[in-house]
């Protein structure tokens, strides 16, 4: 029973972390009125760059590292269409995706030929905090996951301070909710639009590193598989706030943990109802929510000065 | 206003093209030969069809040079012209891969051969008809969901060989060749139940299809010729891709008990062993190089070499000894096969298997499908 | 306001000029792609990707095919597009109108085809339809992005299809292959001609594009529809319903996706099965509606070229070393650069006063002549 308990916990937080990373960026160009549907295609782009980091230079982090870099280079030709030429966001973002869908297997095919075994990289293993790791139920399940699980642990209380007290975080509000007024008191809303999507394209490397060094060891074609969209549920489903992502992401975590254990158990369940959980969860949650949304004023629109 | 924009693109037009001219150029030069060689071959089968381009004249003289080659080569032997058509990717490491490098093999053998990807059963027709006019005399169709697809336009072709992995065909040139897909399931159970010592062991598969239903009922069987009564947990994850899916899936499994898992899901294989190897379980391979995600979890790859399968094929084809009947490739042809152990494993158990499959061989060992 | 003639010609060849740039810079951006990943020169590539689609009567019959179900996707992204809803989710009307038509056709007692083929296209049109208005009434009843719901709805829609063919309508004849039976052949559509594989899918095609052109342009719910795209809260105003449009651009929305979903299965497939899907129809319509400027004529033309692309890419991949990614690509930039060519205006910005979410570029080139 302990160990039920344990690994589900344990499921929960590494099936989240990928969401949670992808949306806590997300939050940001969200709240500054950009919906960033390209993150699906950010995510596949950093999985690739990340096992290619790795491959190169021998260590995850620096391979997660060029991941961020290329989120952070696809995120600005997302930026330069929705931001500067203020084109269609859903547009410009699908354009992406399926961008990202065909660079990736020309580059993995390019580099690493189609070959019937995977090329060994370093990649992202459990680290076991001291003392903490000991802790019954809890210490197995929190306390001994990959580096990623925690930085995007901490990352969340500091994402809301910066939201909710900083400056920084008071401009990306203020920008979404209302970019005319911005602009006359002298706030550069297309900048600040910019680099808040540049941050969510950073995040979004993140996350497809943690998905091809953390959750796996390699890069497959296609293996997001919609975690992008899951992201950017999450952060309509957690009302526009960092810790409001961490219940989302940690709902969605729960939800594909016990659809897997559904599975397992043999109910008689036929899989295909329980693989649709999440996405059934997603819509139900996102039409409970919107009743107190926090959804920016300006959201999708671009800002055209007068 | 209008004429900036025009003028913007214009300008556009311009830089693009001076793009193509600096893109296009450093291809040409290098690997000339090759190159040549390939677009006079273009040109040759453009002729056929009237689009005729501007570069016709510039690859005039490779044309000339091509077909005194191409004499050349009639005088001494016709080259067999081998396709593959896949429903997958080559990358997937397993079904496809495979696939891939029995066609690698049937190039050792003097063959040419060319592959198409990801082709979808609706294209499969397409595509045939692409092979077929191209001048490929055998086609090699790498699904049983393209079957519908071949039974209507093999007739067209009768010049053609068709041969379909675990299809029900059997026409004058279509010939199917059926993988022992429950033998492999056999091998992998009897090892499991030899293996567990929670007497608990797990199946997972992907989509579920035949060979893999088969591969199902084949390890089930498997496990109960060794010991009646050991608990055996199966499931399908319902998709050859979800490598995450199949790896909670096998972590599952685990937190009930499971200490051996056998996947057979072609690429989300990949996943079950990452999550035996993550909680000290043992996981029993169904494809090559599987160790290199798993080295203390994977014991053996109890291989289903598909790739042999194609390559006997095309030996029939060549020996002109194709039967009327279903081609089986299981233990007897070399197929399906017990590779190299990559951990330690007590030499009775390795001993007791290598008994088991060389029943199987000998056709000891029947294993009931329905 | 009159336009003058010269205005007229200035946006027609707009409309005609960026298409024909985005697909020139999308096969630039194509041609380093084939470099990278293979040995064949992109000039080797492209003229098999061109001869595979259309330098043969065949290979046009082919893009033809082809064409067809992008077509009824464009018609379904435009419809809803035009009433400023974004629907990402034809993909899964697609999927469900085809799921729907299959239970139709394969589970009546043999019926003559005079009852049973209207009632198999009814069934599609049904079961894409009201999949369709799942977002819409999310939208209209709780404010529900459509942009989030339509994609899960996507991914719910595919887990049908698995459940539906490994289950209920299993064909129980062909082994244990997860797909349906066979079509009936009194429920399936014939070849037009003997001979040639162009179907009768052809011609509903036809009749919803020039059902879309009239709807939208001809009639006063279209009109509404169109206002309420343009400016919803001007729609307001003229005491306009602007739930009733949203609901009605996405019932015909999800109804256009749905019916291409059952044409493609009894003209085309024949079966339903897992794999039925690989083609992404529904992102694949964006484009299409994209490139043709959510136009009839716009959407057709783009629609035979987005076909051909599928079908010549077969042809690449047989006669050179191409990958069938390139055409991903190209696709993809094509999408940038259509979505993109406001690039070139923005300078005067103009146009582009009113802060609307989502104005079809049509209308707001209608607006900028207008001027």
């Amino acid at each position: 029973m302990m160990t039920t308990v344990s690994s589900f916990i344990a499921s929960t937080l590494r099936l989240a972390t990928p969401t949670l990373i992808a949306a806590l960026g997300i939050v940001f160009s969200e709240r500054a009125g950009v919906v960033n549907i390209g993150t699906e295609g950010m995510m596949l782009m950093g999985a690739l760059a990340g096992v290619m980091g790795s491959y190169y230079t021998g260590s995850a982090l620096l391979g997660a590292l060029i991941a961020m870099l290329t989120g952070c280079l696809f995120a600005m030709i997302f930026a330069f269409f929705t931001v500067s030429i203020k084109a269609d966001q859903t547009v410009i973002g699908t354009g992406l995706n399926i961008l990202a869908s065909g660079l990736t297997i020309t580059i993995n095919r390019a580099v690493f030929g189609a070959s019937t075994s995977p090329p060994k990289i370093s990649t992202f293993g459990a680290v076991e905090l001291p003392l903490l790791s000991r802790i019954p139920i809890l210490g197995e399940a929190v306390f001994s996951q990959p580096l990623p699980v925690y930085i995007a642990l901490l990352l969340v209380p500091l994402a809301q301070f910066v939201m909710m007290h900083c400056n920084v975080g008071l401009k990306v509000r203020a920008v979404g909710e209302n970019p005319k007024a911005c602009d006359t008191v002298g706030i550069n809303v297309s900048k600040t639009r910019f680099l808040a999507v540049l941050y969510s394209g950073i995040m979004a490397g993140f996350a497809g590193a943690f998905v091809s060094m953390g959750q796996m060891t390699f890069f497959t074609e296609n293996m997001i598989a919609g975690g992008g969209f899951i992201a950017l549920a999450a952060v309509v489903f957690g009302n526009y706030t960092p810790l409001g992502v961490l219940i989302s992401s940690l709902v969605f975590g729960a939800s594909n943990a016990i659809m897997f254990r559904l599975q397992a158990a043999s109910t008689g369940i036929p899989s295909q109802f329980a693989l649709m959980l999440p996405y059934v969860i997603t819509i139900a949650a996102i039409c409970v929510v919107l009743r107190r949304s926090n959804r920016p004023a300006s959201s999708a629109k671009p800002y055209i000065k007068e | 206003m209008k004429k900036t924009s025009k003028l913007l693109s214009l300008l556009l037009v311009l830089s693009l093209l001076l793009g193509l001219a600096v893109g296009c150029a450093p291809a040409a030069e290098p690997k000339e030969a090759e190159k040549k060689t390939e677009a006079a071959k273009d040109n040759a089968e453009d002729k056929g069809s009237e689009a005729a381009p501007a570069d016709d004249k510039a690859n005039a003289e490779t044309t000339e040079a091509e077909k005194t080659e191409e004499k050349k080569d009639e005088g001494t032997e016709k080259k067999n012209k081998v396709a593959l058509i896949l429903e997958g990717a080559i990358s997937d490491m397993s079904w496809n891969a495979t696939a891939h490098e029995g066609l690698k093999k049937i190039e050792a053998l003097g063959a040419e051969t060319k592959y198409v990807e990801n082709v979808p059963a609706s294209s499969a027709q397409d595509s045939i008809r692409t092979f077929a006019d191209e001048g490929y005399n055998v086609i090699f169709l790498s699904s049983n969901s393209y079957q519908d697809a071949l039974a209507g336009v093999a007739k067209e072709f009768p010049q053609v060989q068709f041969f379909a992995i675990n299809s029900t065909l059997t026409e004058d040139n279509i010939c199917s060749f059926a993988i022992q897909d429950a033998e492999q399931g056999f091998l992998m159970g009897a090892l499991a139940a030899l293996l567990t010592k929670s007497n608990t062991v797990g199946f997972i598969g992907g989509l579920p299809i035949n060979p893999i239903i088969n591969g199902g009922k084949g390890f089930a069987q498997g496990v109960a010729y060794v010991n009646k009564d050991i608990k055996i947990l199966s499931e399908n994850t319902g998709n050859f891709d979800d490598v995450g899916a199949a790896k909670e899936l096998g972590k599952a499994m685990i937190s009930q008990g499971a200490d051996v898992l056998a996947p057979m899901a072609n690429q989300a294989s990949l996943g079950v062993m990452e999550a035996a190897e993550e909680a000290g379980a043992k996981g029993i391979a169904s494809g090559l190089n599987m160790e290199s995600i798993a080295p203390k979890a994977c014991v053996v790859a109890i291989l289903k070499d598909t790739s042999i399968a194609y390559e006997a094929a095309y030996k029939a084809y060549i020996d002109k000894k194709i039967p009327n009947d279903i081609l089986p490739m299981g233990a007897a042809q070399g197929v399906v096969s017990i590779g190299e152990y990559y951990v330690d494993v007590p030499d009775e158990v390795k001993s007791e298997l290598q008994n088991i499959y060389d029943k199987l061989k000998a056709g000891e060992i029947t294993i009931k499908l329905d | 306001m009159k336009k003058s003639i010269l205005q007229k010609m200035g946006h027609q060849l707009n409309a005609v000029v960026f298409p024909l740039i985005a697909i020139f810079a999308a096969l630039m951006v194509g041609s380093l792609v084939i470099l990278l990943s293979s040995n064949s020169s992109p000039l080797a590539a492209y003229k098999a990707l061109f001869t595979g689609a259309f330098g043969s009567p065949r290979a046009w019959e082919d893009s033809i095919l082809k064409a067809i179900p992008f077509v009824f996707t464009a018609l379904s992204y435009a419809i809803a597009n035009r009433c400023g809803i974004i629907n990402l989710g034809a993909e899964g009307q697609f999927e469900m109108g085809a799921l729907a038509a299959t239970i139709a056709a394969v589970s009546f007692p043999p019926l003559p085809a005079i009852l049973h083929l209207p009632l198999t296209l009814i069934a599609g049109f049904l079961g894409g339809a009201l999949f369709g208005l799942i977002p819409a009434i999310l939208r209209v009843q709780f404010g529900a992005s459509e942009l989030i719901t339509t994609i899960m709805l996507n991914y719910i829609a595919s887990q049908l299809i698995s459940y539906s063919v490994n289950g209920p309508i299993m064909d129980s004849a062909s082994s244990s292959y997860p797909q349906s039976a066979h079509m009936p052949e009194s429920a399936s559509l014939t070849a037009i001609f003997p001979g040639s594989r162009i179907h009768w899918g052809l011609i509903i095609l036809l009749v919803c594009v020039i059902f879309y052109y009239v709807f939208l342009w001809k009639t006063t719910r279209g009109y509404e529809l169109r206002v309420v795209g343009l400016n919803s809260t001007a729609g307001e105003y003229a005491g306009m319903n602007i739930r009733r449009s949203i609901l009605r651009s996405m019932f015909l929305a999800g109804g256009f996706a749905g019916l291409g979903g059952c044409i493609e299965i009894i003209a085309v497939q024949y079966r339903l099965m897992m794999t039925s899907f690989k083609v992404t129809y529904g992102f694949t319509g964006i484009a299409v509606a994209l490139l043709g400027n959510n136009h009839p004529l716009g959407m057709l033309l783009s629609g035979l070229l987005f076909g051909g692309l599928q079908t010549g890419s077969l042809r690449m991949q047989t006669v050179t070393d191409a990958s069938s990614s390139v055409v991903l690509v190209v696709q993809a930039v094509i999408i940038l650069f259509i979505a993109g060519r406001l690039m070139f205006r923005i300078q005067h910005g103009r146009h582009l006063r009113h802060k609307t979410l989502n104005i079809p570029p049509k209308a707001m080139e209608e607006r900028g002549a207008e001027r």
